[in-house]
């Protein structure tokens, strides 16, 4: 599956089952693995029932590419550009639910890039919204009495415009 | 349908709101969005509210260090009052320019012939218009929101080179508190415009801003530091820019800058036409640069490299 030959191979399940065969050296960023390797509870297939074939078969795409190591200095500076265009791509996802699940799969693999990748576009798909759009998207039950929710905007009414 | 279709369609996961009925997840999220939503979203519900306005929330925001790097310029045509063109300062971003909807209420900040550049940082200056209308301050042009509250310079007095650091906290609008330190041969007079109603709450900083006689008179804001640019005497070729870290209360010496530096390699007829417009701390130290307007030509000029790059022609538009 990969075409180095001589990094040691680790084997994920996702919730539904599928196997994944990653390189260690790539699979260390997630805190969460590293330390089940750590613990050598790695021996056999690291079961991850918190995350789908899907999400994780993008998260396995995210942290390849930042495994990636430039050759030289040079190199460098192109391979920082590349990760920033790839970074931006990765977020541009066709299903908002797949943004969310990536947090979700970043937050259990304890992958901090990645965490702080997709906080931020879901944040950036939100900032520009009002309160009652960010209700409807996230189906967030307004919770408030009319006098509370009164009272909040009027505390922070120069915020509104 | 296909084993990973009907996982992923039974997966409650995939609901956006089981992220958000976890308060970390949630506080990952909010932590990022700009200072104004911090505050418009505090009425989406109680949970919201909660963690918008917990004080760890605010000191784990602070420690985010790229939220709010100033993503540009907005260059207005006083021909053309309604559009703006913006000016990309991100070093990731290719300058490019591209017109915008005039939509957002600005103070302007510096007028040149006929084109104003409206500094956009993140859209904080909507916090600070109708503050600054209300208290009447001549130079609200140069506040910013930084750390929790409105800071701004004054000279008030050229001559005798008084100087002014304002902060205005505005946490709580009923009672607004503005804190200002005036500097004047080596004398700190430190005094409470606002007196708070009805508690004792008052707030009183003590910030130190190195002794000069002439300030530009402006501060800047880059990757949560706070900047200002002073010169020592007018006509001066050397200016020195100073930070304030968040949480701190120090000014501090972050680059000297001899404008000879970049002026001497220009043909002859080059001149500079405006004070420092924007300063940008890079995401790497040897991206930083300022900006400024070198015969009609906007231009960045790289703090360590100290290289010229051109990012707009004012003559051309």
């Amino acid at each position: 599956m990969s075409s180095s030959s001589s990094s040691k191979m680790i084997e994920l399940r996702s919730s539904d089952g599928e196997t994944f065969h990653v390189e260690e050296t790539v699979v260390l960023q997630s805190e969460t693995i590293k330390q089940m390797i750590d613990d050598d509870c790695a021996n056999a297939a690291i079961p991850l029932p918190n995350v789908t074939s899907m999400t994780l078969a993008k998260v396995i795409e995210y942290i390849k590419k930042h495994a990636e190591k430039p050759k030289d200095d040079d190199d460098k500076k192109v391979a920082e550009e590349d990760l920033k265009k790839f970074d931006a791509e990765f977020v541009k996802v066709d299903q908002e639910s797949m943004l969310f699940d990536l947090v979700r799969a970043a937050n259990y693999l304890n992958i901090k890039s990645l965490l702080d990748l997709t906080c931020q576009a879901v944040a950036d798909s939100i900032k520009d919204l009002s309160v009652e759009e960010v209700r409807k998207k996230f189906n967030i039950q307004n919770d408030f009495t009319p006098e509370e929710e009164a009272k909040v905007r009027k505390e922070n009414a120069w915020a509104f415009d | 349908m296909s084993k990973n279709q009907a996982n992923h369609a039974r997966d409650n996961y995939a609901q956006p709101h089981s992220i958000l009925i976890n308060d970390d997840l949630l506080i990952e999220i909010l932590i990022r969005l700009p200072i104004l939503c911090m505050y418009l979203f505090t009425s989406v519900s109680k949970q919201w509210r909660r963690i918008l306005t917990s004080p760890h929330f605010t000191w784990n925001r602070s420690q985010i260090h790229n939220l709010d790097p100033p993503a540009g310029l907005f260059v207005s045509h006083n021909i053309y009052p309604f559009k703006c063109d913006f000016v990309s300062l991100d070093s990731i971003i290719q300058s490019r320019k591209g017109t915008v909807e005039n939509s957002f209420t600005l103070a302007s900040t510096e007028a040149v012939e006929n084109v104003k550049i409206v500094q956009s940082c993140n859209g904080n200056w909507k916090l600070c218009r109708d503050w600054f209308n209300f208290f009447s301050f001549d130079h609200f042009d140069s506040a910013i929101y930084w750390n929790g509250a409105l800071h701004w310079l004054e000279t008030e007095d050229i001559q005798d080179g008084y100087l002014k650091h304002y902060k205005l906290n505005i946490k709580d609008r009923d009672h607004p508190i503005l804190t200002t330190i005036q500097i004047h041969q080596g004398l700190h007079w430190v005094s409470n415009f606002f007196e708070p109603l009805g508690n004792n709450l008052r707030v009183c900083i003590t910030i130190q801003i190195p002794q000069t006689l002439h300030v530009e008179g402006k501060l800047f804001e880059s990757r949560g530091c706070l900047l200002v640019v002073l010169r020592d005497y007018i006509g001066s070729r050397e200016f020195t820019i100073y930070e304030m870290r968040k949480w701190c209360s120090m000014w501090s010496v972050r680059y000297l800058v001899n404008t000879d530096d970049f002026m001497n390699p220009l043909p002859e007829g080059w001149s500079i036409w405006s004070i420092v417009w924007s300063i940008v701390l890079g995401e790497r130290e040897e991206d930083s640069c300022l900006v400024i307007n070198l015969s009609g030509k906007v231009v960045e000029y790289n703090l360590i490299s100290k290289t010229l790059h051109e990012i707009y022609d004012i003559g051309s538009n």
